[in-house]
Parts: structure tokens; C-alpha cells; sequence
């Protein structure tokens, strides 16, 4: 489904990303975790792309297509979804206006027609219930003003509207509380098949004990230094990183 | 008249003279305008206040003279910018105001007892020219009206009009607008608003100029204790914009200006703003946008001057602007001058580009460059829209998508 050979990439000249291979199938649930300032969220940039960073070396194949030089629209009507670490507040624009935007561009590129308002609010409150998220943040501006757990719910009510085929998640359960990072694991749980995959970036087992990953990879110094199964996840949180060098 | 004539040696001034006819208390005014100009000189890069300005195309203009008003242009013009005659209650065409229904003159009150000159320090030279060479002057009393649209319009290009419009709102009406449409296609206006509102009164007052027209506006407004005015102030592609506004802010008075200033092409839009308090209690808030595309250029020097006598006072400025070219120029100097430590001020300004980051959270769901663009220009503009009353919000958020920021 998704697959990197041999990504690298920096930024400014600085290589930030080593030569990192992955192969995710579909349905799958990958876990990325790694200690700060490893190359996690740059990995996320480089894949959803962002061009502040370069990629120097490698392919980013999404359904067998090499991504690596599509603008980031393209890829996301493609279906790649990044849930940010630190989602951006645009005060003037309206939430609402926005995820009618975002959802109907890329019906358009599946060539589907143009939800009108009433459906479209239907669907936002339906999948809003879902994840236990207050109805007022929709007539807000973007993300303006939403406390950390509200932004991360704003992106898991993004991924769920726009049903993306690879969604990344970005620390998505930093700073929530348990009763949020159990809402955004439904939220995720709820699109969950035997198509849709998942990069899960984090640095907490609990998330992992909700969405139960198929491989966990340890990311370090911009190299995927060890790979396993939940297990991994467990003995990170019990000794860290230490034992790694 | 050296001077005036080197400001403008197509004569425009000499000309209009001989279509004036002022009535016979106004010799005294025509003295004070005559000897101000005589003591003062074409603005130019050393005024601090005309630094950015620039009025080479004064002298570069042929000007004409339209005494004589063909309705159908006036038709033609209201059309072309969407102005319903019907909305209209006041109009001034060619520098005369009209009735809107049949152009007949409208009969002004005598304005001898209620016209004020500026103070010597406030005046320059373009109030001057306005006083010297008065076409037209009115009084609007908003005890009868709630709801007044003054359209000022040139039927031909190159026109100059010196105008004053004086209104008066008396005490405790609320809820007041006073709408002004500038339409001057290559021609320009020398307007005068002076506002003064009376104790508890209130005012909205909203000034929108239209395409390639030319302003030039000296707003004066005194405000009664607990008065309360709102000032809407936007431009967008009007080709030169120079607005003056002094507001006087009375005894737990409040005063919210705001505006957009939006050159493109090489469009000039200028807004110089003085807000004082001397009496204690008073609000007051400054919050201009600018976005300036192609060689535009927006200049924006707001003042809130807060004098020993103004305890309490809370005066804030906002002043936030996006350069959307290499070439267009922002100007931003918001500025405070407090001589009393009992008061809360704020000032915030900013000049950039489009946050780049913004623009990959939205093209990171799809939105494609150019609507992402114009949705973060469309929501930084909102800012100011929504400060609006609602009746004009609609109307300002379709000229916004016009003037060519909207998102498909
Ligand atoms: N714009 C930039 N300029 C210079 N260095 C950068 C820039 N952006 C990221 N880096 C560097 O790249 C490295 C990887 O950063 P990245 O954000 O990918 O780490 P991370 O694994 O997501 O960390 P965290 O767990 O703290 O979120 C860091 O050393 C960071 O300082
Ligand atoms: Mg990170």
C-alpha cells in the first residue's frame, strides 16, 4: 500500500533522514516512536509534503505510484492524511467553511459532486459525536483559540470526514487526557479496515494499548535502528532509550 | 497663488474659481484658506505626514470642469459599481449635492452658524484648497434620519471637487449609519466629514471607495460624553486614498475605527490617524489590514495621544499587513503618546507574507495553493469585516470576492 525505499531528506543542507525503508500493507498499523529530535515529524512532513524539506535520496510509493515530487493537495486527495503535531490556528477562517472545503476538493478529485451544506453538516455533527467533540469548535475560527486536546480532536475530525486511505498521525495523543486519547483511539478505531493503514507516531505505550500496532519501529539520529512487534513498545516504556547505543 | 500654481499648472484651481459662487459670509473663510495656503507649501518628502505620497499625478492631470449633469452617466456609473439608486438618500454629483430622485439642487441649510474651521496646526495644504475653493457644503442632522447613504460621484474623469459634508447627531439616538460611497473613476474628491456626536449619541459611519477613484478626506470628529462612533474606512481599488482623521474623544466616549487598505496595480491608499483623549474614562480602538499586491503601496501611521486630563483611558491599535509581491511597499507606524500613567494602552503590528505554514495545513487537506492563498487573505481580511454591522457585512464580503480574494 505504502512503502519507502531508502528515503533521505533534510533541510537547509543539514540530512536529517538516513536512508529509512518502510513496507506498510494495506490494513496495517505501523508505530514509529523515537526519542526527540530523531526525524519523526520530519518523516511525516517529507511524506504529507512539506517542502521545507528536501528529499535527496529514495521513492515514497503510495499504491505503487512514486509521490515524492506531487504537491501536498495531490497527495492528500490521493488519500494521505497527516493529523500535525501542532495544528495551525487561521483565526479568520471559519472551521466549518474550511472542512467544506478540504472535503469537497477532494470529492472533486475522486469526481464526485459537491456536498451541499446540509449533508455536510450532518456528516461533520455524525463523526463529531463519535469522538465526543463540543459542536460550538465548529463555528470557531481555525483551531483559534482551541486548548491542545481540542486541536488534536479537530485533526482526528478532519481524518474522519475526509476518510483518507494513509493516515499519519503526529503525536496525536501528546497532552490529551485519558479520556481524549481514548476518544481520538475510537475515532481511529472506528476507520480501521483491511485497507486504510496507519503511521502512528508516539512516545507513550498507553496510545499503543488502544490502537494495537502490527510492527513498531525505533527511529533514532534520522535511522530506523530496530523494528518489532508490541512488545518493542513495552520495553521502550519501561527502560527508554538507553539500551539502544 | 505661486505656490498653488506650481502645484498645478493646468490651472485647475484658476478654473475654479469661475464657477464658484460662495454666499457673502463666506469671505471670511476664503481669507483664513488664502492665508493659510500663502504661509504653507505643496506637501512634499520632507512633511513627515506626506513622506510616501505621491501627488506628481496633480500636476500630470488635465482637469476639466462638468457643470452640467447627464443622468444617464450617473445611471450608468451607480450600476457599474452595484449601488442601488433606490438606497441612495443623498447625492452629490459633480461636486453640487442633488436630490437622488430628480438631481434638482438641494437647497443646503445655511451652514454660518455650525461650520468650523480646522485649528491652524491641523490644517494642511489640501484643507486649504478644500476651504478656498468650496464647491459644495452640507448639514446632516441625524435627529430625523437613522439611516443615511451619501453617494459622491464624478460623471467625467479628471474633475476635481472640494466638498464638506457636516453631520450633527443629536443626543441619545441610537443605532445611527451613515453610509458614504465615494465613485470617482480618474477623477478626485477633496472631501471634508465632520461628525459630531452629542452626549449618549451614537454613530456608524462607514466610508467605501470605489475603483479608480482619487480621495482625499479630512474626517474631523468630536465626541460627547458617552458617545459612541464607529468609523469603517475601505478601499480597494481606488487609485490614490489619502485619509486624515481626527477624532475627539469625550467622557467615557468610545471611538472603533477600522479599515482595510487593499492597493494593487500601483495603487497609493494612505490613512493618517489621530485619536485624542482629554477626558477621562475614554475608549478607543485603531484596527487597519492591509494587503497590497503588484506596486501598491499602503501606509498606515495611527496615533493615540492620551492626555494628562484623560484618566482611565483605554486606547488600543492594531495594525497587521500581508505583501503579497516583491514590489508593493507597507508602511506601518501605529504610535502612543501617553502623558499619564492611569491608563491601559495596546499596540500590535505586523508586516509579512502569507504564513507559509498556514498554507501547507490547508494544501495538506487537499486545498489547492491559489484557495488556500485566498482563504488565509479572505480570513485575515474577516478580521475587520466582521467588526461590521451586519447589514454591511454581506455587501463588503462581495466586493472582497470581486476585488479577486475568494476561494472557489
Ligand atoms: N527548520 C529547521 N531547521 C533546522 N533544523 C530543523 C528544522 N526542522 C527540524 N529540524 C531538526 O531536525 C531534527 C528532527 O526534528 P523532528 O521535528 O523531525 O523531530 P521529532 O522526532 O519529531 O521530535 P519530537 O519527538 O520532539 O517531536 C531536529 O534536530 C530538529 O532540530
Ligand atoms: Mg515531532
Amino acid at each position: 500500500m505504502f512503502k519507502i525505499n531508502n528515503l533521505s531528506a533534510g533541510i537547509g543542507g543539514k540530512t536529517i533522514l538516513k536512508e529509512i525503508s518502510l513496507d506498510i500493507k494495506p490494513g496495517q498499523v505501523h508505530a514509529i516512536m523515537g526519542p526527540n529530535g530523531s526525524g519523526k515529524s520530519t518523516m511525516a512532513g517529507v511524506i504529507s509534503g512539506n517542502d521545507n524539506y528536501e528529499v535527496t535520496a529514495g521513492e515514497l510509493l503510495f499504491d505503487g505510484k512514486d509521490i515524492k515530487d506531487l504537491d501536498p493537495e495531490e497527495r492528500a486527495c490521493m488519500g494521505v492524511f497527516l493529523a500535525f503535531q501542532y495544528p495551525v490556528s487561521i483565526a479568520g477562517v471559519n472551521n466549518m467553511v474550511f472542512l467544506q472545503a478540504s472535503i469537497n476538493s477532494i470529492r472533486k478529485y475522486k469526481g464526485l459532486p459537491p456536498l451541499d451544506a446540509f449533508d455536510l453538516i450532518e456528516l461533520i455533527k455524525s463523526k463529531m459525536k463519535l469522538i465526543n467533540m463540543n459542536p460550538d469548535l465548529l463555528q470557531r475560527g481555525l483551531n483559534d483559540g482551541f486548548s491542545g486536546g481540542e486541536k488534536k480532536r479537530n485533526e482526528i475530525l478532519q481524518m474522519l470526514c475526509l476518510e483518507p486511505k494513509l493516515v499519519i498521525l503526529d503525536e496525536t495523543d501528546s497532552g490529551l487526557d485519558i479520556d481524549a486519547m481514548k476518544a481520538v483511539a475510537d475515532g481511529v478505531n472506528a476507520i480501521r479496515d483491511d485497507q486504510r493503514s496507519f503511521i502512528v507516531v508516539t512516545h507513550y505505550q498507553r496510545l499503543l494499548d488502544y490502537i494495537k500496532p502490527d510492527v513498531v519501529h525505533i527511529l533514532k539520529d534520522g535511522e530506523i535502528v530496530m523494528s518489532g512487534d508490541y512488545k518493542l513498545a513495552l520495553k521502550l516504556e519501561k527502560e527508554g532509550y538507553g539500551w539502544l547505543s | 497663488m505661486a505656490k498653488l500654481v506650481q502645484l498645478a499648472d493646468s490651472n485647475f484651481l484658476n478654473d475654479l474659481d469661475q464657477h464658484l459662487s460662495h454666499p457673502a459670509w463666506y469671505a471670511k473663510v476664503t481669507k483664513l484658506a488664502d492665508q493659510y495656503l500663502n504661509s504653507s507649501s505643496v506637501p512634499g518628502k520632507k512633511d513627515e505626514q506626506w513622506r510616501y505620497t505621491n501627488l506628481k499625478w496633480i500636476n500630470g492631470t488635465r482637469w476639466t470642469n462638468v457643470t452640467k449633469v447627464n443622468s444617464g452617466k450617473v445611471d450608468q456609473l451607480l450600476q457599474s459599481v452595484n449601488i442601488d439608486q433606490n438606497t441612495i438618500d443623498l447625492l452629490c454629483v459633480n461636486g453640487r449635492f442633488v436630490n437622488p430622485k430628480n438631481h434638482q439642487d438641494v437647497c443646503f441649510e445655511d451652514l454660518k452658524d455650525v461650520m468650523t474651521l480646522p485649528q491652524d496646526h491641523q490644517m494642511n495644504f489640501f484643507d486649504g484648497v478644500r476651504y478656498r475653493w468650496l464647491h459644495d457644503a452640507l448639514q446632516l442632522n441625524f435627529n430625523l434620519k437613522r439611516h443615511c447613504h451619501v453617494v459622491f460621484l464624478a460623471t467625467d474623469p479628471h474633475q476635481w471637487h472640494n466638498v464638506i459634508l457636516n453631520t450633527k447627531v443629536s443626543q441619545a439616538i441610537a443605532d445611527n449609519m451613515l453610509n458614504i460611497s465615494v465613485v470617482y473613476p480618474q477623477s478626485t474628491l477633496n472631501l471634508e466629514v465632520d461628525t459630531q456626536l452629542d452626549q449618549t449619541s451614537e454613530l456608524n459611519y462607514m466610508v467605501w471607495t470605489a475603483p479608480d477613484s482619487k480621495l482625499i478626506l479630512r474626517h474631523r470628529s468630536q465626541l460627547g460624553k458617552e458617545a459612541r462612533l464607529k468609523v469603517f474606512l475601505y478601499n480597494f481599488e481606488a487609485s490614490w486614498v489619502h485619509e486624515t482623521c481626527h477624532v475627539h474623544v469625550g467622557e467615557k466616549a468610545s471611538v472603533d475605527m477600522s479599515g482595510l487598505l487593499l492597493p494593487c496595480k500601483s495603487h497609493f491608499d494612505d490613512k493618517e490617524i489621530d485619536v485624542v483623549h482629554d477626558s477621562p474614562k475614554g475608549i478607543s480602538r485603531q484596527q487597519f489590514y492591509s494587503v497590497a499586491r503588484d506596486k501598491g503601496k499602503a501606509v498606515f501611521h495611527g496615533k493615540a495621544i492620551v492626555k494628562a486630563t484623560a484618566p482611565g483611558t483605554d486606547a488600543r491599535q492594531l495594525a497587521h499587513a500581508l505583501m503579497l509581491s516583491d514590489q508593493c511597499q507597507i508602511f506601518s507606524r501605529p504610535e502612543l503618546e501617553i502623558d499619564i500613567d492611569d491608563v491601559q494602552c495596546q499596540h500590535g503590528s505586523s508586516v509579512g507574507q502569507i504564513d507559509k505554514n498556514a498554507l501547507f495545513y490547508l494544501q495538506a487537506r487537499g486545498i489547492n495553493l491559489e484557495d488556500a492563498k485566498n482563504m488565509i487573505i479572505k480570513g485575515f481580511l474577516e478580521e475587520v469585516i466582521r467588526k461590521l454591522p451586519p447589514m454591511w457585512q454581506e455587501t463588503m464580503r462581495n466586493r472582497v470576492a470581486i476585488h479577486g480574494f475568494s476561494a472557489k
